[in-house]
């Protein structure tokens, strides 16, 4: 079963949903967080993924 | 994806903080002995602050009335809080460190004014102004309020001044000014976020999309030579991905995103 976890940037906002992806930013839908380049950064703001966080469903 | 207000709200709750807290004072020795191209380098971005903050603290003001959503309005009224405290660090730097005289803040801005690039008074003291009168007499134009104020000025304007003021203070001489610098950098992206998730609500047109390109562009040349251009091209890339992401860059200019970044 693909992983439904979403990440949140703790600086802007941004979700990374690994349903969608970043096509922009080169990662494919499908790629859970923890398989994401460690280089890849915020598409918002430019964070790096350390500054995402595992975002509690509510 | 991008969270919505009681995301934001909270966020903008938990990173508040206090602009007189921070001894600015202690800094003005070394910024008397700083190299005086550094100096003056730093002079005219500190002064643009005082400046811009001032009035994107003022500008923000008919936004809140004009979100249909509480929610949004809530978060608006919570940036506007951010605002203020910028603008009070921006005013406390111009009296402490640039050295402006005069009782109050007002008389304290005439003099770093005539420090600052022109651009970036007009940009401030004009177009926002305009746009934020737009808002108010019609809320329906918030969209192009935010697309100019918080993807232009604070996406593009006042981040490529932060970069390259953070950058100018890396080696630790100003620790104070920097971390104070560092606490607006913070907040400017949430608020950055924010904006983009107003216009994804508010579905801009086309056409507004095209001209946040333009004007994105030609923006970055605001702050003139003081903006190092490996700043002003990160500023761009990050600009041009953050609406490549959210499917507001025409299809075409994709490509481009994907090298630039």
């Amino acid at each position: 079963m693909a992983e439904t976890q979403l990440w949140i940037c703790e600086l802007c906002g941004y979700v990374y949903d690994p349903a969608e992806g970043d096509a922009d930013g080169g990662v494919k839908p499908g790629m859970t967080f923890d398989d994401i380049p460690d280089d890849w950064t915020c598409p918002v703001c430019g964070a790096s993924k350390d500054d995402f966080s595992p975002q509690d469903s509510d | 994806m991008i969270s919505g207000p009681r995301h934001f709200a909270a966020l903008a709750a938990r990173l508040r903080w206090d602009p007189d807290t921070i001894d600015l004072s202690a800094d003005v020795d070394s910024w008397r002995s700083l190299e005086p191209r550094r100096r003056q380098r730093l002079t005219i971005l500190l002064a643009g602050f005082c400046v811009a903050e001032h009035h994107v603290a003022g500008e923000l003001r008919p936004f809140e009335p004009a979100a249909r959503d509480p929610g949004m309005a809530a978060v608006f009224a919570a940036q506007r809080a951010d605002e203020r405290r910028h603008a009070r660090l921006f005013d406390r730097v111009a009296a402490l460190i640039l050295g402006a005289p005069g009782p109050d803040a007002r008389s304290r801005r005439q003099f770093v004014r005539a420090l600052a690039p022109a651009p970036i008074l007009e940009l401030f003291e004009q177009r926002l102004s305009q746009a934020a009168s737009a808002v108010a007499a019609d809320p329906s134009r918030l969209g192009e309020g935010v697309s100019l104020y918080h993807l232009i000025l604070e996406g593009v304007v006042l981040t490529a001044g932060q970069r390259a003021l953070l950058a100018e203070l890396e080696d630790g001489t100003l620790p104070r000014l920097r971390h104070g610098v560092e606490l607006v950098e913070r907040d400017e992206r949430w608020h950055v976020g924010f904006g983009l998730r107003c216009m994804l609500d508010l579905r801009p047109e086309p056409a507004t999309i095209a001209s946040l390109l333009r004007q994105g562009e030609g923006a970055l040349d605001a702050w003139g030579p003081v903006v190092p251009a490996v700043i002003r091209s990160r500023v761009l890339a990050q600009h041009r991905r953050r609406l490549a992401a959210f499917g507001l860059l025409p299809a075409d200019d994709h490509v481009a995103v994907g090298r630039a970044v």
